[in-house]
């Protein structure tokens, strides 16, 4: 009896909602609790010796200023950048790894002589089948591709037969057709890479990664594809990607309109998930103005519509924004933004109409109530 | 109070940062700095030795970025990480060891904040007053297992692992420290009870009026 007591004190002592409820915080759920103590007389006692102990442990800690915050937090990342200037110096010829087919071949042909008791031809061939590389190596045999490891400590460009370039961060490699003049330019990225492609519609890029497949004409964009991690993203910067699971892009001729493809634009990116083995796409943590003739980005708005404002926002940011028209036709705002954040500017327009959104898919969701 | 961002978001920036995504890192750094640095000065009151641990703890975690595992919720991770940082290097350091000291120590910020209890009239604020003094005079880890417990929204499954000792522990301690502290508060609660209703007496038809409206 005793016991369930004090199990019942904790469950309201640390139960956040009637705490913020109790302190009077922002978001308290004020007519659930109301409605609990009416329903349930017999608690007031131990709500009430609750409230006590939420008053008594309630004590502001706050040893910290916000500006003294800042500064500690500007010392650790002005210090990791210190290390890394140290310790990661320009990336030498000695830590960039060429690997031509043939070599390759080399290496081959050398461990199979070693290990050749134990190689049967069962093991190939079902470690072909659990190896992404290899499969995508063995549509044209090992000799016409060059892979480039990048073994130095910082990030490194590096140029590709077309003209394209690829900015390979530490730790990752690539692998790619030698001859780009084939129908399709195809790279095989491990790790992370920012490519930076040169238009070429009759020669579509592609790039291979584990478990996602990126298709372009010519624009640059982000990959990121860890091996120990499980799963994988695109970023755009700038034009158009499509990008595909692996296990359903079964022919380099597929296109956007392909089950499951999803195109993205900058802004955007698609991450894939594979637990889930599915992709989602989603806009970026901190969407920038795309836009770059800086007349357009001044966004003072007096009594303005607000579908204007939505319109203008949807230039500067290249993200669509979705809402009912009847429900915003008489909604206006006064107020100049600037340089807050993409989700910022969309808090405080929808705070000052009344609405409230969600990104979904890319987009985001305007819901409003209507004004007057 | 506690940590008002969501675990989700998190969960998003530690993959990028698992990537070497240097900005999800600074992110990640801002959101918990403060919260880590007041659990961290718990344990002592040297700020140069507290904020050197931990700009050792986060630079260490970005050199780890890429051997480093998926986490269920960050903010418990930091938290263990951090007291197994002052801890150690404590250790090492002799002096800063030695100025270990309540989670919730008595002085000036237990005089605080009792203005945000609303009615509070002078036994009301004197009631939880002498609710701190009691909590001061627990033992350091029922005092961390309620801190933990109040200012993380830590489960006692969380609390196990960032105090590295069992869950029956932390269930004793916890139990333990609300019994101590009940025992008092029951002592008063009778007189506190009969004078707060006195000082309702005069305010009853108010209240009255109020529900009837509510009716209608």
């Amino acid at each position: 009896m005793q016991n369930t007591n004090y199990n019942a004190l904790q469950s309201l002592i640390f139960n956040t909602s009637f705490r913020k409820w109790v302190l009077g915080e922002e978001g308290a759920d004020k007519a659930y609790w109301e409605s609990w103590l009416l329903a349930n007389p017999d608690k007031q006692a131990l709500a009430d010796e609750a409230r006590d102990f939420i008053y008594a442990l309630n004590i502001n800690f706050q040893t910290l200023s916000p500006s003294q915050a800042e500064q500690a937090i500007a010392a650790i990342m002005q210090q990791l950048d210190n290390d890394e200037e140290r310790h990661n110096p320009a990336v030498t010829e000695a830590e960039l790894i060429y690997i031509t087919g043939s070599k390759r071949t080399y290496w081959w042909v050398a461990a199979a002589t070693i290990a050749i008791a134990l190689i049967t031809t069962a093991i190939l061939y079902t470690g072909k089948k659990n190896d992404p590389l290899g499969s995508f190596m063995a549509a044209k045999g090992e000799a016409a591709y060059t892979t480039v490891y990048n073994r130095g400590a910082a990030d490194t460009i590096i140029a590709l037969p077309d003209g394209s370039n690829v900015t390979l961060v530490a730790g990752s490699n690539i692998v790619y057709v030698k001859d780009f003049t084939a129908a399709y330019r195809e790279v095989y990225l491990t790790g992370k890479g920012f490519f930076n492609v040169v238009k070429n519609p009759a020669h579509p890029f592609i790039v291979y990664t584990n478990n996602i497949v990126t298709k372009v004409l010519g624009t640059s964009f982000w990959v990121t594809s860890y091996p120990a991690d499980s799963g994988a993203s695109v970023i755009v910067k700038t034009g158009k990607v499509t990008v595909f699971k692996r296990e359903n892009f079964k022919d380099a001729s597929l296109t956007a309109d392909a089950p499951g493809a999803k195109i993205i634009t900058p802004n955007q990116t698609v991450i894939y998930n594979k637990n889930e083995s599915a992709l989602l796409k989603a806009i970026v943590p901190k969407p920038v103005v795309i836009i770059q003739e800086p007349a357009k980005k001044d966004l003072v708005f007096n009594a303005t519509p607000v579908i204007e404002v939505f319109t203008k926002l949807q230039e500067l940011y290249g993200i669509s924004i979705i809402y009912n028209n009847n429900a915003v036709a008489h909604c206006s705002l006064s107020a100049s933004l600037e340089d807050e954040p993409f989700y910022d500017k969309l808090d405080i327009i929808c705070k000052a109409i009344n609405a409230t959104y969600e990104a979904i898919d890319g987009s985001i969701v305007v819901y409003a109530k209507g004004c007057n | 109070m506690g940590f008002n961002h969501l675990p989700k978001d998190d969960l998003l920036l530690w993959k990028r940062f698992r990537t070497g995504d240097k900005e999800a890192y600074a992110q990640l750094v801002s959101r918990h700095y403060s919260n880590l640095y007041n659990y961290g000065s718990r344990f002592t009151t040297d700020e140069a030795f507290l904020k050197d641990c931990m700009q050792e703890m986060f630079l260490n975690l970005w050199k780890n970025r890429f051997t480093i595992n998926e986490t269920p919720v960050v903010n418990y991770y930091l938290l263990k990480s951090l007291r197994r940082k002052i801890r150690l290097e404590g250790d090492r350091n002799k002096k800063s060891a030695a100025r270990a000291f309540n989670f919730f120590q008595a002085g000036e910020e237990m005089e605080q904040s009792i203005e945000t209890a609303l009615i509070l009239q002078e036994d009301g604020a004197e009631k939880i007053k002498r609710i701190r003094q009691l909590i001061t005079r627990l033992s350091k880890r029922q005092q961390e297992v309620i801190y933990l417990r109040f200012y993380s929204d830590a489960g006692i499954s969380e609390i196990a692992e960032i105090m590295h000792i069992n869950q029956q522990s932390v269930y004793n301690l916890l139990h333990d420290a609300l019994k101590q502290l009940r025992r008092f508060s029951a002592e008063t609660n009778n007189v506190a009870l009969q004078e707060s209703l006195l000082i309702l007496l005069p305010l009853l038809p108010q209240i009255f009026l109020k529900i009837s409206e509510k009716i209608q």
